[in-house]
């Protein structure tokens, strides 16, 4: 029905079901590659005079490194993980990204919503494909402890952190007013950036304490410049209510507690909320303070200073996890524990580079055989060297091949410029299949001329029935049969596009014209928009199953969306439900994609 | 690391934060009633009444017009009678607006008609549906069996202009229109084609156009002889933009305001003939706040009377009428209503308004109404004698169409 609100709501069952088995379907790939890769790394190392080489005495890992490697990599692991919500799949473009740039300038809109319509064109496989890259980049970074392949997935994890930080989280929010450390400013995905960077330095650099300052340095500078910020007046973090209305702070843990959650968290969270509407002076002036104190040692590089610095930040990033972030993923669909996490890995990481000092020389282990190698052909050589990896070079293959299956399918879809057909299936269920003949109508043109459908004998008919002064529902159906009309190309010479007129009120010609002027109609050689006698309409309407009714008091005309294949011989072959749901790019192109095919198949047989 | 190196450090890091919270701390302007604009906007609720003392209004109902879930809807009170009743003509969602030109049915006696003017052929009352989410041209339905029945063959493309004068019927049936692109067009009746009167843009390249600076378009209505007037706001102070076109050219004929108000800039909130007698609400911006005056002129806009000046300050407006005789009804924001009877009148300042009145209405004596619409509830409340007070004569539920026009 026409404005019935009939949208897609990201937890339709045909999309949740659609996404639960692309999952499956790639987890199953996955395994088959690990069970294949583990077989084969097996096989040749049974079968195979597999030597391993003596590599020579070589660095160990820094346990900085080593605890930034692995606890960024189980934090993508997470976060893909949280990517896999049932709803993720249709609901991250309107009910995580888009809402996170409302407040940010129109042109981080204008590039956060280019991602979003991206995704909503293959919401299936960009669903799957942020939940395949995500696990795949965490267990990269966590099985591969050094060496190029190592360095890779800190570059890897560098890359994608900064694809999310900027369509994701839209820039971290940094270009939208309320920007605050507390809320997390300026992107928890951009320390997962800088994480991957870090392991993706060459390994001299980790052995020298340089590094560790210069980490420990750019911390304590963000975190003078967020006390600042938090310390900037009017920003409504002074006041713990304002004109008796709950300050930014008390604001932001209310509507945290209010998301869906375990009762005590919730508790916990709302009860922070009334502290910081009674005393929101107090707890800003103490997190001003520690921002700042905390950032100055760490800028000092002085240990006595920076030890009680990182111990005081470790705690003031737990409160704020727990009490105003609400651990970053409750309620809602929550993609990530927020930034605290990674802000206290990254100080962890950068004291335990200070703190322990540069990475030790560890001895290498003797070869296997000490015989000379004979001469031996490239597949051979291969094989023997694949046999000789080590497991966890292996479990870095796979990880690898886990982000390709994810991204592969997204990079397809991504080459078709048409939206999915699940999304029109998602909103109005499949096409039914039908052969009967078409009932038959004589009514007029815009242009005043008599058609009737025998005169269309010959030609396919994409049949539909529009409200000329409809607001929402007719303008968007219009719109697919003319992206339609473009996808049928040059075959578009053999099929005719009718509208009969689904108002018993607005029906004259007059309406019909503009409504074709309004939508762009005009142009289209094959389009027919008929209308007639109240008699005339009331009998196609009957014919064809529409119920016109008039609403009371200013409202729409209220008719079902439908949409009929009539084959060139006069035999209604398929009746597709047209409501043409939320109007959106995607569900635009999928129905004239739907409509399309449609037309393509009754012209085919 | 040396101190220098950290102080730098420290200012950078204020400097970065002084500009994210310079960025992020940028305030909406928040506007009233403002006409500076190509196309003016101005409150569309009012009221008319007919020579033969039939009421209409135009009210908005229902909820939120983000979630076009408002709906306006236009009732109807009998000649005699003081209930009002629905009579929204159907067919289209209203959400956009609803704008009313009426003329007393079959009347060919111009001089009697009390709406904007008469026809002696034609429609009694014309409603225009303003352009609404995907709808860009305005639908027009006609009757004139008093709402009995309604006719749909004309429309407005592009749409009618966001006032409440942007539809006039002439005395001979002619209909002009003011569209949402700034044009004025003109039928010789409901129904035939329209050509163009002219546009803002022309117009204000106009000699008359010129001396007033005219900025926007804002109303519509015929002399009793039938030529178009248009009416606008004008960006030069003291200047009041009310044309009309005389043997094809448009001359200034706008009354010249007193000394005291002549440096503010003015702008035409409504314009109207009736009984001869034109009728026009102007507002004159000075300073912070905004002076609220009537004119009127018996001569076809030769000449002109003009009322004292009513002192709105910053109020919003909310709804402005103009009734038989050259009088005239205000609501303002904060429950204030103000009604002045015609020339030589003073502004009367009403009693406290019923809460939510959308409009001041004439009941079948003449007798003051205030119109109230919450929700899908209506009420018509009647002023006592005497000024005691209002007293609630009519309470209704509307069926609003929540959601059809989602």
């Amino acid at each position: 029905m026409p404005g019935m609100n009939s949208g897609l709501s990201d937890t339709n069952p045909t999309l949740i079901a659609a996404f639960r088995a692309a999952l499956v379907h790639q987890g199953l790939i996955v395994l088959a590659l690990l069970a294949l890769l583990g077989i084969a790394w097996i096989g040749t190392r049974e079968w195979l005079p597999v030597t391993r080489s003596a590599a020579g005495a070589r660095l160990a890992e820094p346990a900085a490194r080593r605890f930034l490697r692995i606890g960024f990599g189980i934090l993508w692991i997470f976060d893909g993980l949280l990517q896999a919500q049932p709803a993720m799949a249709a609901g991250l473009p309107s009910g995580v990204v888009e809402p996170t740039a409302a407040s940010s300038p129109v042109w981080v809109q204008h590039l956060v919503n280019w991602a979003g319509t991206a995704w909503s064109f293959h919401p299936i496989q960009a669903g799957a494909a942020a939940v395949w890259i995500q696990i795949g980049i965490g267990a990269w970074l966590v099985a591969a402890p050094a060496g190029p392949v190592s360095r890779l997935a800190g570059l890897v994890s560098a890359g994608w952190g900064l694809v999310v930080w900027v369509f994701g989280e839209a820039f971290g929010g940094i270009f939208a007013p309320g920007l605050s450390f507390l809320f997390g400013a300026p992107g928890a995905v951009l320390f997962y950036c800088a994480a991957g960077l870090l392991i993706a330095l060459p390994d001299r650099r980790w052995q020298t304490r340089q590094l560790s300052r210069q980490v420990l340095a750019g911390l304590g500078l963000f975190f003078v410049a967020m006390a600042i910020l938090q310390a900037w007046p009017g920003r409504g973090f002074w006041q713990g209510k304002v004109g008796g209305q709950a300050g930014t702070l008390a604001t932001m843990a209310k509507s945290m507690s209010g998301t869906p959650q375990p009762h005590l968290l919730s508790a916990l969270v709302s009860g922070f909320a009334s502290v910081a509407a009674a005393d929101g002076f107090v707890i800003n002036l103490v997190v001003v303070l520690v921002l700042a104190g905390a950032g100055l040692a760490l800028i000092s590089g002085q240990q006595r200073l920076i030890r009680p610095a990182i111990v005081v930040m470790l705690i003031l990033c737990l409160a704020d996890w727990v009490l105003v972030q609400d651990f970053g993923f409750l309620g809602g669909l929550g993609t990530d524990p927020n930034s605290m996490i990674p802000i206290a890995l990254l100080l962890i990481g950068g004291y335990l580079a200070l703190a322990r000092g540069p990475a030790t020389v560890q001895a290498a282990e003797p070869a296997r055989t000490g015989a000379a190698e004979p001469a031996r052909s490239l597949p051979s050589r291969l094989a023997l060297s694949f046999g000789s990896a080590s497991l966890r070079a292996v479990l870095a293959g796979w990880a690898a091949a886990v982000v390709l299956v994810g991204a592969a399918p997204m990079a397809l879809a991504q080459a078709s410029p048409t939206a999915d057909p699940i999304i029109s299936e998602a909103i109005d269920g499949s096409a039914a299949q039908l052969d009967f003949a078409a009932p038959a109508f004589t009514l007029t043109d815009q242009d005043g001329r008599a058609v009737s459908l025998a005169s269309l004998r010959g030609k396919v008919v994409l049949l539909t029935f529009l409200d000329p002064v409809c607001t929402s529902d007719c303008p968007l159906i219009a719109q697919e049969f003319r992206a339609a009309d473009q996808m049928l190309g040059a075959s578009s010479r053999r099929v005719e596009m009718v509208a009969i007129v689904a108002n018993p009120v607005y029906r004259a010609t007059a309406y019909t014209r503009a409504f074709d002027s309004q939508e762009g109609m005009a142009r289209l050689p094959n389009w027919l928009y008929l209308t007639g006698s109240l008699a005339q309409l009331r009998q196609a309407w009957r014919n064809y199953g529409i119920a016109a009714q008039i609403l009371p008091a200013g409202g729409m005309i209220a008719h079902n969306d439908v949409a009929y294949v009539i084959d060139a011989s006069g035999r209604t072959r398929t009746e597709l439900n047209f409501d043409p749901g939320p109007g959106t790019a995607s569900s635009e192109s999928s129905f004239a994609a739907e409509l399309t095919a449609a037309a393509q198949r009754v012209m085919r047989s | 690391m040396r101190a220098s190196k950290a102080g730098a450090l420290i200012l950078a890091a204020a400097a970065a934060s002084a500009l994210t919270a310079a960025c992020g701390s940028q305030q909406a302007d928040v506007g009233t009633v403002r006409g500076a604009a190509q196309s003016a906007t101005l409150p569309l609720a009012t009221s008319l009444v007919t020579q033969a003392g039939q009421g209409w209004a135009v009210i908005q109902m229902g909820g939120s017009t983000a979630r076009h879930d408002n709906f306006w809807e236009l009732f109807f009170r009998p000649a005699g009678a003081s209930a009002w009743k629905l009579a929204t003509p159907p067919g289209v969602a209203s959400n956009g607006g609803l704008v009313v030109a009426a003329s007393p049915a079959g009347s060919s006696t111009a001089s009697s008609s009390t709406a904007k003017s008469s026809t002696a052929t034609g429609a009694s009352l014309i409603a225009g549906f303003r352009p609404s989410q995907s709808l860009t041209f305005s639908p027009l339905a006609a009757s004139t069996d008093q709402a009995k029945t309604w006719s749909q063959e004309a429309l407005v493309d592009p749409g009618l202009a966001n006032v409440p004068d942007s539809l006039a019927i002439g005395p001979n049936g002619e209909v002009a229109v003011l569209t949402d692109a700034g044009r004025a067009e003109l039928a010789a009746r409901l129904g035939a084609s329209w050509s163009a009167l002219t546009g803002l843009d022309a117009l204000a390249k106009t000699g008359a156009g010129r001396a007033c600076r005219l900025t926007a378009l804002t109303a519509a209505a015929f002399t009793s002889g039938g030529a178009p007037l248009l009416a606008g706001a004008c960006g030069k102070p003291g200047a009041v933009g009310i044309f009309v076109l005389d043997r094809g050219s448009w001359r200034a004929v706008g009354p010249v305001l007193p000394g005291a108000l002549a440096h503010g800039r003015v702008m035409v909130l409504g314009l109207a003939t009736a009984s001869g007698r034109i009728i026009a609400l102007l507002s004159v911006r000075r300073g912070r706040g905004t002076d609220i005056l009537a004119a009127w002129s018996d001569d076809d806009a030769s000449h002109w009377t003009m009322s004292a000046a009513l002192r709105s300050g910053s109020a919003r407006l909310v709804s402005q009428s103009l009734w038989p005789g050259g009088a005239a009804g205000l609501v303002l924001a904060g429950g204030l209503g103000e009604t002045i009877a015609g020339p030589g009148a003073a502004w009367r300042a009403l009693p406290p308004l019923p809460a939510r009145t959308a409009t001041l209405a004439l009941g079948p004596a003449g007798q003051l109404q205030a119109l109230t619409a919450d929700s899908a509830s209506f009420a018509a409340w009647q002023l006592g004698t005497g000024s005691a007070g209002w007293t609630r004569l009519q309470a209704a539920a509307v069926v609003i169409p929540y959601g059809s026009s989602g």
